[in-house]
């Protein structure tokens, strides 16, 4: 290239408000021509101050707040925190409930990764994947409908139980859910998964070694699609999932290396099946008895610490929770996921393509609620 | 010489010039040719018109049903009402050119870029008689026009004076410019097989055996796989997915006409579906034989004519048969939109470079020496 | 799979997986373009809305006793209630839902003692200004409160009966203020 043309590397801004970036994250490019030189990740455009709130309401009225952290999975954070809670003060829960909990949740990663699934194809620039997803979801979310009301904040699972009780009618739509949803398995896999051109998008691109994986505290899909065979459910199991029959799902670089875009989201699409396999089991082995423990409504707590992990469909979401003998926490700390997740982006995002950059972040898949809070 | 449509537009004009009693052929030759052909591309533009707006519509629905849900269905019957407002809408709207644009070349850009797409729209026969200029070099002719789209283009993305615009239009000029060799070489399989470059010449030559002579089949395997090169090449000329990246909503909000709004950004979607059509039309045209097509135009068996169509309705059924046969393509474009991801820019010059060109210089090559075989 | 494939193979595998995935694909969408889409054509078609369902609250103003359990579970305060007297002749004067910052969690609804609030299955709250979003429950008539039911439900959530920690069969929750008359539904078995 002759010295007198001067080429600059200019710094291209993603906003916050971009038709890619999983909710509001602004990202800052620097590019030289084509290639993505370095990346400035910025958040904070969607904090809300749960953790100050948190200790400002007691914990029965926080558990509507946990919904909106991941408000993709919703069900996982409201699990997450009662189990918290109810480690923290001693409450025991009937294990009809810990069953349902396991359903909802599990139900309800089906319905995160399918979200995750069309958001990546979109991505890329397949666009009916998204609705395929969508059409998916219905299904559960019309069995959340009439498990709790609600579609996208549950509020379901409530300390010492769960909200309502599951009935034969809701089971049966679960049950046909699950088989209808092993078939469209297939069909994605025909559209998206194995397609030439998306494997060619998505292979060997934003590839992250185990053990940065590890340095920089990746959770969840983002860390087993580097190989690693960390699950939460396996390695501290909580509710029941010591008493249910699943694999851990891990990425082993069938289309490119160990670690790439590729990988991440073949995890995820492997977790579907998984989890509808779960949901299964749980349905045919789901206890009688209690739905729901008596809990003061004015829950007070002894003075007490705990730090509580739980898997999450983005990684391991932890609640650290310091109780002081009143009915509010003292110290209320969220451990999103995605946080840590997001953060290797600015490492891996080095000498890319531009278009590879939104691969990169939908394929560690980043939901804001949790990154902000 | 066959008639063509100017003709056919120059003898109706003195037919209506004799019911007022004036006599259109005493004006001078140019000044009939002229007029003649003025009125025929109006009547072109006109058509392509109304081209976009069912395309749009139909896109938006193939879009929705492919999707398990509706398209557009409220605006009018069916919803076919629908592009007709989103024009009016666009039409409508206050036409802001950025400050810092380049004022000539930003207007001048949308310009050239229909008149590249629409340009090939002169030599496209529909049928014998309706075309609207016999060409003798009508390929060739074609085939120019892209490279000026490709200057509209460089032209949008730079004088917007926006750096996403400009990574569009780069990419697009890299993108287009590289795609016009496998356009060539595919077209030039045909013109090798049939020995001309006069497109209505080369439909002729497809007539016979109901659509066992078109050239996908009288010259298999070379123009039957010229077909496929020439196809997807002019997908990536159209940059219709998978090579829509200059416009990848997802990546660059929307590429090199980002700046453009109201009328001048119709006219890069009109270009864009119209240069959707020439593809389609010249496809069907040069591989999918034209106007002998699915439906006869003479009903033979063992050399008795049973039924032969007169000129007017011969014609006509050779017209239905290119529309039909664009249509179906167009639709097949459609279909690609909605199935498949975007290839990256990188990997776009790579399927240009590496794989549709290797196969369409066999592919020429293993035509001219077919030949050259008596 | 076999990874010492040269460049060679490479380019021809890559070739042939384009053609086999990419019709593969397409005969996926081909599938559906032909299938009836699962639209639910609003505002012509309304939504199935389920029994259960956490839409916006009714309320019987002549049922409520004012223990203000709902207004200081609220996790938002959105609900502002004012009473005027004390004791047994306290008389609502005010009792409004500020739906702007209602989280629709039911926390209210649950600890409501005697069930004069509960949330019906109505969602549509569109209006054009903010503060129509506030709903003053004190200014409706009880009897019309009454019967706003879900469409799928059978009968009045007072008579609905609640599982709280107890095993086996159903155990019909009383307590003060056990509802009588009004509702229109027949007995659950």
């Amino acid at each position: 290239m002759p010295e007198a043309l001067k080429t600059d590397e200019i710094l291209v801004n993603m906003g916050p408000q971009h038709p890619s970036t999983h909710g509001v994250l602004r990202v800052l490019l620097k590019t030289d021509g084509e290639w993505v030189r370095e990346i400035y990740p910025y958040i904070g455009y969607l904090h809300r101050c749960k953790e100050k709130i948190g200790e400002n309401v007691t914990y029965v009225q926080f558990t509507p707040y946990t919904d909106r952290l991941d408000y993709l999975a919703a069900m996982n954070n409201n699990v997450g925190w009662v189990i918290a809670v109810e480690r923290l003060a001693g409450i025991e829960v009937p294990p009809r409930a810990t069953w349902l909990r396991v359903l909802a949740a599990e139900l309800n990663r089906i319905a995160s990764h399918l979200l995750s699934f069309g958001t990546f194809g979109m991505e890329t620039g397949a666009f009916t994947p998204f609705f395929y997803g969508f059409r998916e979801r219905e299904g559960i979310l019309s069995v959340f409908e009439k498990m709790c009301g609600a579609r996208l904040t549950y509020h379901y699972a409530r300390i010492g139980g769960v909200m309502r009780d599951l009935t034969a009618e809701i089971a049966a739509e679960t049950r046909t859910f699950l088989d209808d949803m092993e078939h469209r398995w297939v069909e994605y896999n025909a559209l998206l998964s194995d397609n030439e051109i998306f494997v060619r998008r998505s292979a060997n691109v934003g590839i992250i070694s185990p053990d940065r994986a590890i340095a920089y505290g990746l959770t969840g899909p983002s860390l087993r699609g580097s190989g690693i065979a960390h699950d939460i459910r396996r390695a501290e199991p909580y509710a029941c999932y010591d008493q249910l029959d699943f694999r851990v799902c891990i990425g082993r670089g069938l289309r490119g290396t160990i670690g790439d875009s590729w990988d991440r989201y073949w995890v995820r699409m492997l977790e579907i099946l998984e989890s509808v396999k779960i949901c299964r089991q749980v349905l045919d082995g789901l206890p009688e008895g209690p739905y729901r423990a008596k809990v003061p409504r004015d829950l007070k707590v002894p003075a007490n610490e705990i730090y509580f992990r739980s898997e999450a469909p983005r990684g391991e979401l932890a609640f650290y929770l310091i109780s002081d003998g009143t009915n509010k926490p003292w110290r209320c700390r969220i451990r999103g996921p995605s946080f840590c997740n997001l953060s290797i982006v600015s490492e891996i995002i080095r000498n890319c393509l531009v278009a590879d950059v939104v691969v990169i972040i939908g394929s560690i898949d980043v939901v804001m609620g949790e990154v902000d809070r | 010489m066959t008639l063509n449509l100017v003709d056919i537009i120059n003898q109706v004009l003195e037919w209506a010039s004799g019911l007022v009693g004036l006599r259109y052929a005493a004006l001078p030759e140019l000044v009939r040719t002229a007029s003649g052909m003025l009125i025929a591309c109006a009547g072109l533009l006109g058509y392509v018109a109304v081209l976009a707006i069912f395309f749009i519509w139909a896109e938006r629905r193939v879009a929705g049903r492919i999707q398990s849900r509706q398209g557009p269905n409220r605006v009018g019957p069916q919803g076919i009402l629908q592009s007709l407002a989103d024009g009016i809408k666009l039409l409508i709207k206050e036409d802001i050119i950025p400050d810092t644009a380049h004022p000539l070349l930003f207007r001048l850009a949308p310009m050239l870029v229909f008149m590249g797409a629409f340009a090939p729209f002169v030599v496209l026969p529909f049928s014998e008689n309706l075309v609207v200029s016999n060409m003798s070099l009508g390929v060739y002719y074609a085939l120019s026009f892209a490279a000026l789209e490709v200057i509209g283009v460089i032209m949008a993305g730079w004088a917007s004076n926006n750096k996403w615009s400009l990574y569009g239009g780069m990419r697009l000029a890299a993108q287009m410019m590289s795609y016009e060799i496998p356009i060539g070489l595919s077209i030039l399989t045909i013109v090798v097989l049939t020995g001309s470059l006069n497109l209505s010449h080369i439909v002729s030559d497809q007539q016979g055996a109901w659509i066992f002579r078109w050239n996908i089949f009288r010259g298999f395997p070379w123009a039957f796989f010229a077909m496929f090169i020439f196809y997807i090449a002019g997908l990536a000329s159209s940059k219709r997915t998978p090579f829509d990246l200059p416009e990848a909503e997802s990546e660059l909000v929307a590429g090199y006409h980002t700046e453009y709004s109201g009328i001048r950004f119709v006219m890069f979607m009109l270009s864009e579906y119209t240069t959707m059509y020439v593809i389609s039309a010249l496809t069907a045209i040069l591989f999918l034989g034209g106007w002998h097509g699915p439906l006869p135009r003479t009903v033979a068996w063992d050399g008795q004519i049973y039924w032969q169509a007169g000129p007017v309705a011969g014609n006509l059924i050779g017209a239905a048969n290119v529309i039909g046969k664009t249509f179906f393509l167009m639709f097949v474009m459609l279909w690609f939109r909605w199935t498949f991801p975007r290839v990256r820019i990188d990997q776009i010059i790579y399927v240009c470079m590496k794989m549709l060109v290797p196969f369409g210089i066999v592919t020429l090559v293993g035509a001219a020496a077919w030949a050259l075989i008596p | 799979m076999n990874r010492r494939s040269t460049a060679f193979a490479n380019y021809w595998r890559i070739l042939l997986s384009a053609m086999v995935t990419a019709i593969a694909g397409l005969r996926v969408t081909l599938k559906y373009l032909f299938s009836r889409p699962i639209t639910v054509e609003y505002p012509d078609a309304l939504p199935e809305i389920p029994e259960n369902w956490r839409g916006v609250h009714a309320y019987e103003t002549d049922r409520c006793t004012l223990c203000r359990l709902c207004e200081r579970i609220c996790p938002i305060h959105c609900i502002t209630i004012e009473a005027e007297g004390k004791g047994k002749d306290a008389r609502l004067v005010r009792y409004e839902i500020d739906y702007r910052f209602c989280l629709f969690c039911n926390l209210c609804t649950e600890v409501c003692p005697v069930e004069c609030l509960w949330m019906t299955g109505d969602w549509d709250l569109a209006c054009y200004r903010a503060e129509d979003c506030i709903i003053r429950f004190h200014q409706r008539n009880p009897e019309e409160e009454r019967k706003k039911l879900w469409p799928g439900m059978k009968t009045h959530p007072a008579r609905l009966k609640k599982r709280t920690g107890e095993t086996g069969d159903d155990a019909v929750r009383t307590g003060k203020g056990e509802f009588e008359s009004g509702a229109t539904q027949t007995e659950e078995p």
